[in-house]
């Protein structure tokens, strides 16, 4: 590893420059692995079409995540060797524009607001790890109603959090806080390079104890292994005909990639200008594809249907992850609990890399702005993280304000901010450019047609999704919005931190240095 | 399982850890295909 020294914002403060490629790798890939690869992807693969899911899933994947991505990790190393870390700073120095660091401020709040919901999800998962350490929960003769009361007391969603859950609570916060405050190299990095092994590791136990379950109720033969895998896998191909499949499939492989969250560019602004990005992104998102198609696409659906049958399904993806999978341990008998153990564990940690990697660019924004060094303006960015997910769980009573920012900010902030991100590296950087600009020290050279793909065909795709969506969509959200008076003061909050962090941009803004980095 | 799902699930697998073994090859192997040339500036 080696030190920078960035004397923007008026003041020396240290940003550490990873040299080994595959810490950057294996940090973008914690941020892109997370809850949503093991129960997201399984839940709308089998209620898409099954098998025929996966041809959709693999367009989108080509032409609208890996564009964005690679287009995402240029943009990133191009700043920061300028010494631009933060979004706004990004896109300002992109673009050679300051006025365009207003365009960043979403890249600002969506990783911050997804936070404030994102960690009680992983403090849901930490809860969860620990009651299986001691034995599991106790389901009873009804483990189905059992383990929805289990949920229920966890979640608070219908009123009123327990106070043990209130102490996981602030302990994944102040994990999240200590780590960030460690700084890239001791914190996101080092967790990073070994918490994905382990990922990994865990994965491969639970999938090879499924795969070995074979039919455990002999009077249910269909409910086997094989019938688990069929149930998610065999192809509905007149799913295809539908465009809702369409539109699914490129949401999951958007949200899941991480790609306009405000992450991925921030997190390669500390690549170096001779640093590969193109064979990084590839391997950050084929790491990520390993954990969604070979560990989401086996483990889960294959699970929950040996032991509950197609109704494991009906409660959608946190239905599958919190109610069905607990109804499964209970009935792995002695093993259930390791077993119930290490899945939870493995969710606690895809849950932790991921909102770390939501943390640390608004920190870097927060530090860049005001000249402050990590620890500082991490400690600004956890209080705040911290006051607005205190604001979430206060109104956990049906989940009112975590659905709020999951649409509004978490969804379409995701799909604006994404086609932002795209309009300015195809039609105002340039996608020749920008794709020359990718190329430079690559491990992997992209061909002179990914500019055509990136100018036309990703900004296309993702306006046909975004309206698309929005049809289908934007409604019946709306309605909610307007009969629920806690959603709408979430989303004034929002607002408010909006013109909060507009203010940083334009301090920022005086100090930005656009001219070019030194060769 | 039938067997439009046995190939569907077979090549989706197999295709994933195929790209995931070469990315890392690649990667830890440390060999570039692009010279450090600069690109050009608007």
């Amino acid at each position: 590893m080696s030190d920078t020294t960035d004397e923007t914002s008026g003041g020396r403060e240290q940003v550490t420059s990873w040299v080994g490629r595959l810490g950057i790798v294996l940090a973008v890939a914690g941020s892109a692995v997370g809850l949503g690869n093991f129960l997201r992807f399984p839940a709308q693969a089998a209620k898409h079409g099954g098998g025929a899911f996966m041809i959709p899933y693999l367009v989108a994947f080509l032409l609208l995540g890996l564009p964005i991505a690679w287009a995402e990790w240029a943009m990133g190393r191009h700043a920061g060797v300028r010494g631009a870390h933060g979004l706004p700073a990004i896109l300002a120095t992109v673009t050679g524009r300051p006025a365009m660091g207003y365009l960043g401020v979403l890249g600002v709040l969506v990783p911050l607001s997804v936070f404030t919901y994102y960690v009680l999800i992983e403090a849901w998962c930490l809860r969860y790890a620990t009651l299986y350490l001691t034995g599991g929960p106790a389901l009873g003769d009804d483990p189905a109603g059992a383990a929805k009361q289990t949920f229920v007391a966890i979640s608070g969603s219908v009123g009123g959090v327990d106070r043990t859950q209130l102490v996981f609570w602030v302990v994944a916060i102040a994990l999240n806080g200590w780590i960030v405050a460690r700084g890239f190299d001791r914190g996101i990095q080092a967790l990073s390079r070994w918490a994905m092994p382990l990922m990994a590791v865990l994965a491969v136990i639970v999938l090879a104890r499924v795969l070995t379950l074979g039919t455990p109720d002999p009077s249910q033969p269909e409910r086997s292994v094989l019938g688990g895998l069929g149930f998610l896998w065999n192809p509905n191909f007149s799913a295809l005909t539908r465009f809702d499949t369409w539109l699914a499939a490129a949401g999951q492989v958007f949200f899941s990639l991480s790609v306009g969250f405000g992450v991925i560019a921030p997190y390669a602004s500390h690549l170096r200008r001779d640093d590969d990005v193109v064979l990084s992104s590839l391997t950050a998102s084929a790491t990520n594809e390993l954990f969604e198609v070979v560990f989401g696409g086996l483990i889960t659906v294959t699970a929950a249907f040996i032991f509950l049958g197609a109704t494991a399904m009906d409660a959608g993806s946190f239905g599958l992850g919190f109610l069905a999978l607990p109804v499964v341990f209970h009935n792995l008998g002695a093993t259930g609990a390791v077993i119930g153990f290490l899945w939870f564990t493995l969710l606690f940690l895809a849950a932790l890399t991921s909102s770390l990697s939501m943390l640390q660019p608004v920190s870097a924004f927060v530090g860049e702005s005001l000249g402050l060094s990590e620890r500082r303006a991490a400690g600004i960015v956890v209080t705040v993280a911290a006051a607005g997910s205190g604001w979430v769980l206060f109104h956990s009573h049906d989940l009112a304000a975590l659905e709020a920012l999951d649409f509004w900010i978490g969804t379409v902030g995701v799909f604006l901010f994404a086609a932002i991100q795209v309009v300015i590296f195809s039609w105002v950087w340039g996608a020749e450019r920008g794709l020359a600009e990718a190329n430079h020290g690559a491990g992997l050279r992209l061909p002179g047609w990914w500019s055509w793909v990136l100018r036309y065909v990703s900004p296309g795709f993702l306006l046909v999704v975004l309206v698309g969506f929005c049809i289908q969509e934007l409604p019946k959200h709306l309605t909610v919005l307007a009969g629920s008076v806690v959603m709408t003061r979430t989303l004034a909050l929002v607002g408010v931190a909006a013109l909060a962090v507009a203010w940083l941009v334009r301090r920022r803004g005086r100090g930005l240095r656009l001219e070019e980095a030194p060769t | 399982m039938n067997p439009g799902g046995w190939i569907l699930l077979s090549v989706s697998v197999s295709a994933v850890i195929a790209l995931t073994v070469f990315c890392y090859a690649r990667l830890l192997g440390g060999r570039r295909v692009a010279p450090p040339v600069h690109p050009p500036e608007a």
